[in-house]
């Protein structure tokens, strides 16, 4: 249902968020300063989906958050490079103009729903809170997200609701203020497999249909790529491959995208046994020298001792590897 | 391939999390430990004794008397050092006292649960409704006044919290996956409550007991500031009690007492603070 | 010693606020087999796996080991559980060695031979050298490193039957494999019979010998792997293999509409109906289907069950009757 040529055809209309360079320093107390993300380039067109996937450990919280401006004080974090969000430069805008930009144009879905709700609200006021005098009204709001339109659904609590409705609920709200971009961080983790496939197709439909970028942030690839036009896959804070999803899927032009889709259980693959990455995802603040994943890599050469750029490997997709057309 | 999984633990160490209240908590131990000194000292340090009443009545701080004197020529810093004597005496009975009934009632009333949680616990409520004051004031109004009943009046109105807190944790990991683990392999009742349980529900309760020390002194001294105290003891309290009329005349008569008692509470706080800091530490790795 | 079998008769499970976690559930469990309970939240999965290992009492029913009744948590030691959260399952406040040590008392092991013992444990687990773990907390291990140890920790009770629950939902995609390896190699060189709860089909295609899909505490379908892959007769376990992630599928697999009922409020007749895109009224409706025997030992609790594909093809959007 999306193919590489979906993401094409996004690609030449003005992206909703462009992101170059970005770096992020955080500084806990009482601990070593660390760079849980670097050099991170990221494009999401309008109506594109696209799925940052990563092991946790990997920096796509961090850097999902750090687009979104989200970024716990507590870790005193320090963002570098530029971040455009529908045009606007958040990296030298005032905080003031950040913040107005973040409000109207980009929302932000957790993983967890009731920490989004007001347990003391009724979700049709909820929505309607967000959605301000003149947004979008809420019954609108609920069609949209596939929830009942009645009034008396609208005058429920959020723990009426089961988990896939109140992430819909969430997902309304994310839409009452028209964003360009929603970014949704692991948004069916906590939701039954039967309702992931609902809420991720949902997604799908609705960046179609209001023309948003979507950033779908999850540990899953195969979860999602179903749903992704492109796909980005971070390990130890760097994307180490992105490109059209089919693409990706049908040839992986990194080590590391190839050794996680190997350790994946497929239920129609039942007779391909997965194999496991040896070793374990690096500490930030221990990280190895060269490039991050050549502790763990099995096609490992000599110039993997020098940390690779992300290198154009052709149709719009890149790798952070020396070696891809080896693959 | 195991050896390569080792993962850096550098993060879960708890002891890396302490620098950050170092200072403050080095700070806070070293004025209990001088005030526990003087305290346990206080015959050698006081200068005076200090019951001797003399004619030099409500004089300024000098050499002769380093923070003057009372309104009976009594010598102020002499009494605030036996002051420190009952003061920490009190505080210590409160944290320990509390903590101990505390750990027996809020580990049963936790680990059974049932009626017997809510028999204990609505026992528990009856004194934590009342505010900690009024429960001190009945008792000593009833029994009588006197360094043991003070810390009787005192551990009785702090007891609940602690209980409280034990047995919330009793309550949680009684279903921990531990606990379970435990009791598949066999483990008799008594040793997953004092071996397996005890030992990870302790922490918290050790907190609630250093800030009762703190909160025990300062109900000792809210006692004694209202006479409710033993009248043969030169508590802190006594002292501000009767300071009272010469708030404007003689600042060295109420100030240094009161300042005592800021510290004394403020310290076993923030070594409180301290405990629960690097014991969430461990605990966040549950 | 090929009869020994675990029988669940549970009867309605807990009685607290009138919830029936599991609804007269049979179950059995043949050594040396892994058989996979599959299931969403909710569903009474993980309380039969409490029942199964005698964590849990069950209100009315019996758990039978080797053909008689057996009681207590382990029962006798012969059942023993992998958790879903290895940090959880592990005391914090113990060393490894500790812990170790200790089961391998409790499992009867003589005072001298504790360490050898402890030590083949974790070698057989994968963690080498076992000598520099020993002394170690949980919270200085990995996810997967401390989930091998809890596996170490219940081979030392011999156990005939582990219960896993879950078992690799909180580790990460790479490590996830290899404990299913490990449970893989347990079973195949000691005979232990497994009995894996999850949510995850695919993980499930790969390891197991025999299926029960529960749903609303009762085993809607259950089979060989091959038979309930092969010839899924029941729609939810259709729903169920349609929605599991796979980087194969296409992605417009029919989806369930409707959320999962909760326990509390049951439907009246088949327990599925609300979300049953064949769902016919009125037997759907009213009556509560009995388990269909399809062919072996592949059941289903279906009343359209008895006639397998005919109803794969049929339109599903006219039967469908839509709350």
């Amino acid at each position: 249902m999306n193919t590489a040529d979906g993401g094409a055809v996004t690609a030449s209309a003005p992206p909703v968020v462009e992101v170059r360079g970005l770096r992020v320093t955080i500084s806990p107390r009482g601990g070593r300063p660390v760079v849980p993300v670097q050099d991170v380039d990221l494009r999401i067109g309008p109506g594109e989906v696209v799925g940052l996937v990563g092991e946790s450990g990997s920096g796509k919280t961090m850097l999902a958050r750090a687009v979104a401006g989200l970024l716990a004080p507590g870790l005193r974090p320090r963002v570098e490079g530029s971040i455009h969000v529908l045009g606007h430069e958040l990296g030298s805008a005032s905080p003031a103009e950040r913040r107005a930009t973040l409000r109207t144009d980009l929302s932000y879905v957790f993983q967890d729903p009731n920490a989004h709700l007001n347990p003391t609200m009724r979700i049709g006021d909820q929505v309607a809170e967000v959605a301000g005098p003149h947004g979008n009204r809420v019954e609108e709001l609920f069609r949209s997200v596939g929830l009942p339109t009645t009034a008396e659904f609208a005058r429920r609590y959020p723990h009426q609701l089961s988990g896939g409705m109140k992430q819909r609920v969430v997902i309304a709200c994310a839409l009452a203020k028209d964003p360009g971009v929603i970014i949704a961080d692991e948004p069916t983790t906590a939701l039954d497999v039967t309702i992931q496939a609902q809420v991720l197709r949902l997604l799908r439909e609705l960046a179609t249909t209001r023309e948003v970028g979507i950033l779908l942030v999850s540990h899953d690839l195969a979860a999602i790529s179903q749903f992704c036009d492109s796909v980005a896959v971070m390990y130890s804070g760097r994307i180490v491959e992105d490109g059209p999803t089919a693409a990706i899927l049908r040839t992986p032009r990194h080590p590391y995208t190839k050794a996680l889709m190997g350790a994946l259980f497929d239920i129609h693959a039942p007779e391909r046994r997965p194999v496991a990455i040896p070793g374990s995802v690096p500490a930030l603040e221990d990280p190895p020298p060269g490039c991050r994943f050549g502790p763990r890599c099995g096609h490992r050469t000599a110039s993997c001792e020098q940390e690779p750029e992300l290198i154009d490997a052709g149709s719009g997709r890149r790798s952070r590897c020396w070696n891809w057309e080896q693959l | 391939m195991t050896v390569l999984q080792e993962r850096s633990t550098v993060a879960a160490r708890p002891w890396l999390r302490l620098p950050r209240a170092t200072l403050l908590t080095a700070t806070a131990v070293g004025c209990v430990v001088l005030f526990a000194l003087a305290g346990l000292l206080a015959p050698i340090v006081a200068t005076h004794d200090p019951f001797a009443v003399s004619p030099d009545i409500l004089q300024s701080p000098s050499a002769a008397h380093l923070l003057g004197t009372d309104e009976l020529g009594k010598d102020i810093f002499s009494q605030l050092v036996h002051g420190a004597r009952v003061s920490l005496t009190i505080g210590l009975a409160a944290g320990l006292g509390s903590l101990l009934i505390g750990l027996v009632v809020g580990g049963i009333a936790g680990y059974a649960g049932g009626t017997v949680d809510s028999v204990l616990m609505r026992v528990a409520e009856v004194f934590q409704i009342l505010p900690a004051m009024i429960v001190a004031l009945v008792i000593v109004a009833v029994i009588g006044r006197g360094t043991g009943l003070t810390a009787v009046a005192v551990i009785v109105a702090l007891w609940p919290q602690a209980a409280r807190i034990v047995r919330g944790q009793y309550l949680q990991l009684r279903g921990a996956e531990f606990v379970d683990a435990a009791r598949l392999a066999r483990t008799p009742a008594w040793r997953v409550i004092s071996v397996e349980i005890f030992p990870v529900a302790f922490p918290p309760a050790g907190v609630q007991a250093a800030l009762d020390v703190g909160r025990g002194m300062l109900l000792e001294s809210s006692l004694s500031f209202l006479g409710l105290g033993d009248p043969n003891s030169a508590s802190w309290g006594a002292v501000l009690r009767r300071a009272q009329p010469y708030l404007g005349e003689a600042w060295w008569f109420s100030i240094p007492a009161g300042l005592c008692v800021v510290l004394m509470v403020l310290s076993f706080n923030i070594i409180g603070d301290a405990f629960s800091s690097s014991g969430t530490a461990g605990r966040r790795s549950l | 010693m090929d009869g020994v079998s675990v029988l669940f008769r549970t009867g309605s499970g807990r009685r607290h606020q009138q919830v029936t976690a599991v609804d007269e559930v049979d179950l059995t469990l043949r050594p040396g087999t892994i058989t996979a309970l599959v299931g969403e939240s909710g569903s009474g999965k993980s309380t039969l796996g409490r029942v199964a290992c005698g964590l849990q009492a069950p209100t009315s029913g019996t758990v039978s080991l080797g053909g008689a009744p057996t009681t207590g948590p382990g029962l006798g030691g012969a059942v023993q559980m992998i958790f879903q959260n290895p940090a959880a399952s592990l005391n914090p406040k113990m060393t490894v060695g500790r812990i170790l040590r200790y089961a391998a008392r409790q499992a009867g092991v003589k005072r001298d031979l504790v360490h050898g013992v402890v030590e083949a444990a974790l070698t057989e687990v994968g963690i080498d050298p076992p000598e520099r773990y020993l002394g170690r907390h949980p919270h200085e291990l990995s996810g997967g490193q401390q989930q091998r140890i809890a596996i170490a920790r219940a081979l030392l009770h011999r156990p005939r039957f582990l219960v896993a629950d879950e078992p690799t939902s909180a580790l990460d995609v790479s490590v996830r494999v290899q404990i299913i390896d490990l449970l893989h190699d347990v079973q195949a060189r000691h005979g232990t019979g497994i009995l894996f709860i999850t949510h995850d089909l695919s993980v499930v295609r790969a390891i197991a010998d025999r299926i029960a899909v529960v749903y609303l505490g009762r085993i809607v379908e259950s089979g060989t792997a091959d038979e309930v892959f092969a010839r899924p007769a029941h729609p939810y376990t259709k729903a169920l293999l349609g929605s599991t992630p796979s980087l194969t599928a296409t992605g417009d697999a029919e989806l369930l509409h409707g959320e999962p009922a909760n326990a509390v409020e049951r439907p009246t007749g088949c327990h599925f109906h609300p979300r049953c895109p064949i769902a016919e009224s009125p037997r759907c409706v009213d009556d509560d289907p009995a388990p269909v025997v399809l062919d072996g030992t592949h059941t289903a609790r279906c009343h359209l069950a008895g006639i397998p594909l005919a109803i794969a093809d049929s339109n599903p959007v006219e039967a469908r009757r839509n709350s």
